[in-house]
């Protein structure tokens, strides 16, 4: 009980319905400061619905979501993001007509009057040399790396990260596991949601699964690997067996 | 991100309209004075579409607002200038805020529906209420002493209004572009382009778009005090869905994604529709194809041509 209440996020009881369809139901889970929890799932699972409740876009049928022990399951996204819950975007989600520090700029609201953060943290990112360019000439990779730096500006206690490889090459998804690893490993509490295994056990220390609105499994990568339920929901029944 | 032909082109159509007034005749002069009082009415169609993301057209509605707010007030006011101009703005943004706080609570295109009713509910309250508004024959701008900062002025179409008008319009384009290169017009933008992500860089979506909108009424407001002082007469027809539709084919023609578009949409479509008027009857149908070919060819109107193909 005192572990949970320490949990820089956390959602109790979380249940949504659409109409007659429950796309979640009571979903508990949390994350600790500076540890990284993958929730992971087949489509249909209820991960982008999850997301949205966290983020605020919509609010849950059912139960609470917890920042460092607050209740904000009524906040708005605006103000989840000003107490330290930031995210990205499963589909990249920038301005087009805007720059890299123009970006930033914004990430930061008025914060950081010389730059001098947003330029070291562009700099860790590897976008350094990108900084007077218009984001819709950056390559894929990049905008998903930017992404992850704005959301890094915003300072968050907690960052969701909605399938951050998604669309990338092999070297792209590499330096983003990378980036994972090395700029919010034990600094931020972190949420993944990712379909891509590899990714994954690479950079969670926990893994929740997810299947038909609910928790199915939850553990370490690798106990959850192994667990028949989770072989049967990502290869089929045959694996089960 | 400043637009400096933009504003230089605007400011340079606007000197150029008070050089040739006293050159072209009283007529002309009047026209073009009533041009600028059109295209505060377009800029503010443009702010409302393209920076509050409100399909508004109902712009001629909060336009007649200031118009109507002007002549109502001008006998209390006596004849002060500065001041009717001041509640033409005030009275803009006011009907504009409570529009905008109603069409933010729907849809993109539920707004855009909403907007009609708006339009149409204020053409038919407005013919209901003849006796507050004049109906359809409208009602004339009281017979005072009108006086700007000390300084008295003829109310009317004449050159001392147009260039009351274009000095305003001006001061107020000069403004947007300062304010253009602003961070706070950075968030404008944002929001503009993806409410959702600016939401979740922290910034409340909602309230730009409703101040965005509000300051689009204000701006349509001002405009709409302008022109009741211009025309001396303020009828019904001013704020009608057709007036509304105006001000989109103004911005269109211009180009809508800039506000230095509006003004020459304006100074186009109605220039065009006097001279073309002495020729034939056939007006209308001459705009609507000169319409559709700057839809064809320039969907961007004529501040698309000065954007650059290729920034990489």
């Amino acid at each position: 009980m005192q572990a949970k209440q320490n949990q820089a996020f956390r959602v109790e009881g979380v249940s949504k319905m659409f109409g007659a369809f429950q796309a979640l139901n009571d979903v508990s889970l949390g994350v600790s400061h500076g540890e990284i929890l993958a929730i992971i799932g087949p489509n249909g699972a209820g991960k982008t619905t999850f997301v949205n409740i966290v983020s605020g876009v919509f609010g849950p049928s059912k139960g609470r979501v917890l920042l460092e022990g607050s209740d904000i399951t009524a906040f708005s996204p605006q103000r989840r993001t000003r107490l330290g819950l930031s995210r990205t975007f499963q589909i990249t989600s920038l301005f087009g007509d805007m720059t890299v520090a123009e970006h930033m700029q914004l990430a930061v609201r008025g914060g950081d009057p010389h730059g001098d953060e947003r330029a070291e943290l562009l700099e860790q990112m590897g976008l350094a040399g990108s900084v007077a360019r218009p984001v819709d000439t950056l390559s894929h990779g990049d905008q998903r790396i930017l992404e992850m730096a704005m959301a890094l500006a915003t300072k968050p206690k907690v960052l969701l990260l909605d399938e951050p490889t998604a669309g990338m090459s092999v070297a792209e998804t590499d330096t983003m596991i990378q980036l994972i690893c090395d700029r919010l490993r034990g600094k931020v509490g972190v949420i993944v949601i990712e379909h891509d295994m590899n990714v994954v056990t690479q950079t969670s220390d926990r893994v929740t699964v997810l299947a038909a609105g609910a928790v199915a499994a939850s553990g370490s990568p690798e106990e959850v690997l192994r667990d028949p339920l989770v072989k049967e929901l990502y290869l089929g029944s045959a694996a089960g067996h | 991100m400043r637009d400096r032909a933009g504003i230089l082109i605007s400011l340079a159509i606007l000197l150029a309209l008070c050089v040739a007034a006293p050159v072209v005749g009283e007529f002309w002069s009047g026209v073009f004075a009533r041009c600028v009082t059109w295209m505060f009415l377009a800029i503010s169609f443009t702010l409302a579409y393209s920076y509050a993301n409100i399909p508004s057209v109902a712009q001629a509605t909060v336009f007649g607002a200031g118009a109507y707010a002007a002549i109502w007030l001008a006998p209390t006011l006596q004849g002060n200038v500065t001041l009717m101009l001041l509640a033409g703005t005030v009275a803009g943004g006011l009907v504009a805020a409570v529009f905008g706080l109603l069409l933010l609570r729907m849809s993109h295109s539920g707004a855009a529906i909403g907007a009609i009713i708006f339009a149409v509910t204020g053409s038919i309250l407005g013919n209901a209420a003849v006796s507050v508004t004049g109906g359809a024959d409208g009602l004339p701008l009281p017979a005072l002493n009108f006086h700007l900062l000390g300084v008295v002025v003829a109310a009317g179409p004449n050159n001392t209004m147009l260039v009351l008008s274009t000095a305003l319009l001006a001061i107020l384009l000069i403004g947007f572009w300062y304010v253009s290169g602003t961070s706070t017009w950075r968030i404008v933008r944002a929001v503009q382009q993806n409410p959702v992500r600016a939401q979740v860089l922290g910034y409340n979506a909602a309230l730009f778009r409703v101040v965005v909108f509000t300051v689009a009424g204000c701006v349509a407001g001002l405009g709409g005090a302008l022109y009741a002082l211009i025309s001396r007469h303020v009828a019904i027809d001013v704020v009608s869905l057709s007036m509304s539709l105006k001000s989109i084919l103004w911005a269109a023609v211009g180009g809508v994604t800039s506000v230095y578009g509006g003004p020459i949409g304006v100074l186009l479509v109605q220039l065009a529709s006097e001279i073309l008027a002495r020729w034939t009857v056939r007006v209308d149908l001459i705009i609507g194809v000169m319409l559709v070919l700057i839809a064809l060819w320039l969907p961007q109107g004529i501040m698309g041509l000065l954007k650059r193909p290729d920034r990489h």
